[in-house]
């Protein structure tokens, strides 16, 4: 009889065809053109002719079965501290022309996975044509550092939330106003946090209708009023510490945590649907979802326009932006690590099959520094560009292995040109000078941009 | 030799840079793919799983969690999809049961062909979710436990897939 390990060892199934060159780049794309909200453009025709291959299922609702009391003992508590945020200094005009905001920050920040919440200054800066009041830029501020607390239920969500890590139970968080409540169902005005397809409405009491016939799209950032299941354990939470439920009234403003049964679209990879239907956890909150990121809930034309200046990574003297969550939009120019299109005129010097692609630039710089810097670019000539640095200024020289920029600007909606604001990943050999940047140096050459309001982009 | 290790890239990742991601789709990428087909059985299909695998993983990377190994993430993701992928092929044309079953009585016993080519053809044959055992565990690499961990089943289940998938193997080879 043969040895089944050794054979299986010995003889892997595996594609006869390799990936597609283009494929690490494929992925980027999809996920830049995600973030620029073309895909969200999919007409509901479309979604509906695809749901209408599905099998039927029904959109099951989350079955809660633990009966606890309307107290707050219901699931494993959560705690928090409340950010405090205090102006220091506003200037009107910084080393990029903006106003800047120094302000003393406490707590601000997730406390989760490891990492640690900012505390002490912290520099924000906005952006010149956002028109925005000082007050309003405070808001952004505050509230971000508010949001960001709420990540303390991220582990409860991973691990302790009923459905947990299951995948086709997903959560929803979002920040609303209840309008209705009873004892069992609870009524909130709020946005959609993510793209859903679902029934327009469950009626309270009867069974979940049939989801070919009652299906709708709902897009992220839709305001909706929803009424939910009300968990019995459904804990309520006020100034970081679980509170009575009595507490909780019609009129609140709240973060709350809902959950849904979902599933993965098979027409469309990676589409969800289903919609959240229990609630599980409430936080009163005087947080303005206007002045919120992640920005499907705030207002885009806002929250984008507030930056924080942060040392730049293996360069703290440098000075870089960071979006005020997750979110600072750009658009890659040049990546070592993801297969581009070689210009017309490169012949064979970089090419495979007219492409470039350098798997060996982290093996070429074993042992070398990796550093980002940003600034404005002063000059740019071929392959050769010159930027601004911030914070310490000097003047970086960084040298592309092909003429990226135009490869790039010929297909670009937002051209790279003299005075754009661009992020420089490279490594640093220790012999060498940091502000000259070779072409076997640089890893990535970044656009970056900042949303409106319309969700379009314009440079940063 | 990596210079830039992958807590780094994960965290940049999560700060939507995304020269980080394209660095660690690059590291995964392959072995997605090399999973995915030996679930799937199609070229294409894999490579669009793998794909829709990396954009569901930039998506959802503030909910992994650190203390597996992301590789165990990744492959979790694409097996769900690989797996949803086949019931949904399946549902087009019969029932995933009844296909199942008919591709493995209709197939003509192989004659003559390589080791290789027989046991593949074989495989071809075991149920998907056994494929996917038997792909994390000889191909992948992984132990029992992550291969539970991935398939987001108990360690038992995983070890009876593993016996049946493996007792088929026998029965066919032999």
């Amino acid at each position: 009889m043969k040895d089944t390990d050794d054979l299986l060892r010995r003889h892997p199934v595996a594609p006869k065809r390799q990936l597609s060159s283009d494929f690490t780049n494929n992925v980027i794309q999809h996920i830049e053109q995600r973030e620029s909200g073309t895909l969200l453009k999919r007409s509901l025709r479309e979604v509906h002719m695809k749901l209408l291959r599905l099998p039927k299922f029904a959109l099951i609702a989350l079955v809660i079965l633990a009966a606890g009391t309307v107290t707050t003992a219901g699931y494993a508590a959560v705690n928090w501290l409340i950010p405090k945020i205090t102006v220091l200094d506003i200037s009107s005009n910084n080393d990029d022309n903006k106003r800047e905001f120094l302000m003393d920050v406490k707590d601000c920040g997730v406390m989760v996975g490891g990492q640690t919440a900012d505390n002490g200054k912290q520099r924000y800066e906005v952006a010149k044509d956002a028109n925005l009041t000082d007050e309003q830029v405070f808001k952004v501020i505050n509230n971000s550092c508010k949001y960001q607390q709420f990540s303390r239920f991220d582990p409860w969500k991973d691990n302790s939330m009923p459905g947990a890590g299951a995948s086709n139970i997903t959560n929803d968080p979002s920040i609303g106003t209840i309008t209705a409540m009873d004892e069992s169902h609870v009524t909130i005005k709020s946005k959609v946090y993510q793209d859903y397809t679902g029934p327009d409405s469950i009626p309270a009491g009867q069974p979940v209708p049939d989801f070919e016939t009652f299906v709708t799209h709902y897009p992220k950032g839709k305001e909706l009023t929803r009424t939910f299941t009300l968990s019995p354990q459904a804990d309520v939470y006020a100034d970081g510490k679980p509170v009575l439920r009595s507490e909780l009234k019609v009129g609140d403003n709240v973060y709350f945590l809902s959950v849904a049964k979902s599933y993965d679209n098979p027409a469309s990879f990676g589409d969800k649907y289903g919609l959240p239907t229990t609630v599980l956890h409430f936080v009163k909150t005087d947080i303005d979802p206007t002045y919120v990121q992640p920005a499907m809930m705030g207002d885009p034309s806002i929250v984008n326009a507030v930056t924080r200046i942060v040392g730049c990574q293996g360069n703290g003297q440098y000075l870089c932006v960071d979006g005020m969550k997750m979110n600072m939009p750009s658009k890659m120019v040049y990546a070592a690590n993801v297969m581009q299109d070689l210009p017309a005129e490169y012949s064979d010097t970089f090419k495979d099959n007219k492409k470039y692609f350098r798997t060996d630039i982290d093996d070429m710089h074993a042992g070398d520094k990796y550093h980002h810097i940003e600034g404005r670019i002063t000059k740019m000539d071929g392959t050769h560009l010159e930027l601004r640095s911030r914070g310490k200024v000097d003047t970086f020289s960084v040298t592309l292995p092909y003429d990226a920029v135009k490869q790039f600007n010929q297909t670009a909606k937002q051209k790279l040109s003299v005075d754009d604001y661009v992020k420089v990943d490279f490594y640093q050999n220790p012999n060498e000078g940091l502000t000259t940047v070779k072409s076997t140096d640089i890893v990535g050459l970044t656009l970056l941009l900042r949303q409106l309001g319309d969700g379009t982009y314009v440079k940063y | 030799m990596q210079t830039v290790d992958e807590a780094e890239l994960l965290a940049r990742t999560k700060q939507a840079d995304h020269i980080a991601y394209a660095e660690l789709v690059n590291r995964y990428k392959n072995a997605v793919y090399h999973h995915c087909f030996a679930i799937v059985r199609d070229e294409d299909a894999a490579e669009d799983i793998t794909q829709d695998t990396f954009i569901t993983a930039y998506y959802k990377i503030h909910t992994y969690n650190p203390t597996y190994k992301l590789a165990t993430w990744l492959f979790k993701i694409a097996t769900n999809k690989a797996l949803n992928h086949i019931k949904y092929n399946a549902r087009q044309v019969a029932g995933e049961d009844d296909l199942i079953d008919a591709v493995a009585s209709d197939r003509p016993t192989p004659h003559k062909l390589s080791e290789q080519n027989e046991l593949h053809e074989i495989v071809e044959r075991l149920k998907p979710q056994h494929r996917a055992v038997v792909s994390l565990y000889y191909w992948q690499g992984m132990s029992y436990q992550e291969v539970a961990d991935t398939m987001g089943a108990p360690l038992g289940s995983v070890k009876v897939w593993m016996a049946r998938a493996k007792a088929q193997l026998r029965k066919e080879l032999s």
